[in-house]
């Protein structure tokens, strides 16, 4: 677990752990709830309606997203995704998900929080956080 | 051609701009009403937003409130901690789903 915890943007591993039982990343959310509502990319959103398996899952997953901060898709964030997949170095990990949630972290200047920063090292004015 | 940037509002039946247009005298323009819902997006507008989590932790008391995000936050906060403790866990004993298999793990999804 980060010994600080700000304000960031909360890639969607991270919200598939916890759905998927993962402990230390349900520690995390607990832990920003009481700071922050999670911010979350719409991209998240539609990763984790996707992932539903049942009308009770898309319920409590509604319910979730209702109360936390949803980062809208923009022309701007889809701009920067573009551009960032045409300048980094290749070969790269880096997909064009990882892309539309590492400019949207960018586009609100704020840090990603994510499981996996060395995937995400290669985008310039990106800060990582590994939430636990 | 590209919609015009520029927002303005009704008054007296005529359209009144926030910022004058940079365009030559007689260009013919049209105009088309705001979409609060698509503006932002593809999300519910603002207040729809207010209204959903308001409705979810029991608090539409604080609809009209101009402080209702900082009074409804002790609400929002643990009606959060429920459904994260009520989430966490939820699909992990699903069957596997083809795949969606990877997301087992807590690693990269996409």
């Amino acid at each position: 677990m980060t010994s600080t915890i700000v304000p960031g943007l909360i890639d969607t591993a991270v919200l598939l752990a916890w759905t998927r039982g993962h402990p230390p990343a349900s520690y995390f959310f607990l832990a920003l709830n009481r700071l922050f509502a999670p911010q979350i990319s719409r991209l998240s959103v539609i990763e984790l309606l996707r992932a539903c398996q049942s009308d009770a899952e898309r319920t409590l997953t509604l319910q979730f997203f209702a109360v936390s901060q949803t980062l809208e898709l923009t022309g701007a964030i889809a701009r920067q995704a573009v551009d960032l997949l045409t300048t980094i170095a290749l070969p790269t990990q880096l997909t064009a998900s990882d892309a539309i949630i590492a400019s949207t972290a960018i586009e609100h200047s704020l840090p990603l929080y994510t499981v996996d920063p060395a995937r995400f090292a290669v985008v310039p004015g990106l800060t990582t956080i590994q939430p636990y | 051609m590209e919609p015009l940037p520029v927002k303005g509002v009704v008054k007296n039946g005529q359209v009144v701009l926030e910022t004058p247009l940079n365009l030559p005298d007689g260009t013919i323009v049209t105009l088309t009403p705001h979409d609060a819902t698509q503006a932002g997006g593809l999300t519910d507008s603002p207040d729809a937003a207010k209204r959903k989590l308001l409705e979810l932790i029991n608090r539409l008391d604080l609809i009209d409130d101009p402080d209702w995000r900082a009074k409804a936050e002790p609400d929002r906060v643990a009606f959060t901690e429920k459904l994260i403790l009520e989430m966490a866990g939820m699909w992990a004993n699903r069957p596997e789903l083809g795949d969606d298999k990877e997301c087992a793990e807590p690693a990269r999804h996409s």
